[in-house]
């Protein structure tokens, strides 16, 4: 029998939502911050990653402390995310959560949680 | 006597009509949030030599629930490039990946690329992945890939 299980079940790394999901951010700085907050609705915890993309779901590069974090069950974690305007007055962004699956544990469906932020850049 | 308790009850009423009361104010102010959770996995199954399809016979579609706190979210899948995991000399293969919706969005079956805005509440979301091989047939084996469901 020739079979590929595709889909994660209800295992670990299964779930995520994150607040705030929406933005705008006013900086004088050459970079913008914002503060994330991923959260586990398991009772068991759950690896996540935070990464940065632009409209066109092109990874955005961002200083994300931290980038991969364990979540605790029914928790939620603090993720900083530092992202430069590149030359730009305007700069729109999404930032995501995702699961990140374990090895051999059958989760193959990525969940990913993103946020639309949008930063002006005040001289 | 009579006089004595009428005038008890009088007083009673009387403090009992100066009694004090006190609200305590509960209030709410619920961030928009979405929420993914997958329900179960999928299964491919072969649908002729070159064809893996968790909608052929036999197969089974993963499904995920989305739970959305305000409107404005919508969701899409992301096609898998390649396998995760395929028997050595596993050759090139194209993916495509279909989705439907019940439950507060209801979506018939569309490409995985399609953006649905999702309603406020639980969407049940089924997700279908289909894999060609290119000029080639699926060897016996484990193979896995990965869809990722979005919401944003």
């Amino acid at each position: 029998m020739l079979a590929a299980v595709f889909a994660a079940g209800c295992g670990t790394s299964a779930a995520q939502s994150m607040t705030p999901m929406r933005g705008k951010i006013s900086s004088f700085d050459d970079t913008f911050s914002v503060r994330v907050f991923p959260y586990n609705p398991y009772p068991h915890r759950i690896r996540m990653a935070v990464k940065v993309y632009d409209q066109d779901f092109r990874p955005v590069a961002a200083q994300v402390s931290p980038a991969e974090t364990m979540v605790g069950g029914k928790a939620s974690r603090a993720v900083l995310v530092s992202i430069g305007f590149n030359d730009q007055r305007v700069r729109r962004v999404r930032i995501c959560a995702e699961s990140v699956p374990f090895p051999g544990r059958g989760t193959n469906i990525k969940a990913q949680v993103c946020g639309r932020f949008i930063a002006y850049r005040i001289d | 006597m009579k006089y004595v308790l009428s005038c008890a009850l009088l007083f009673m009423g009387t403090v009992s009509s100066y009694g004090t009361q006190l609200d305590i104010p509960f209030s709410a102010n619920l961030e928009e949030s979405c929420t993914i959770e997958l329900q179960s996995d999928g299964l491919l199954v072969r649908d002729g030599l070159d064809v893996l399809d968790s909608a052929a016979a036999g197969g089974r579609a993963g499904v995920a629930t989305i739970y959305t706190t305000g409107p404005g979210f919508q969701t899409s899948l992301d096609t898998p490039e390649a396998f995760l995991s395929a028997p050595v000399g596993t050759g090139g293969v194209t993916f495509t990946t279909t989705y439907s919706s019940t439950g507060a969005t209801t979506t018939p079956k569309v490409a995985g690329s399609t953006t649905t805005p999702l309603e406020v509440g639980a969407s049940s979301v089924s997700v279908d992945l289909r894999a060609v091989a290119n000029n080639a047939i699926f060897q016996k084996g484990e193979y896995k890939a990965f869809v990722t469901v979005t919401c944003e």
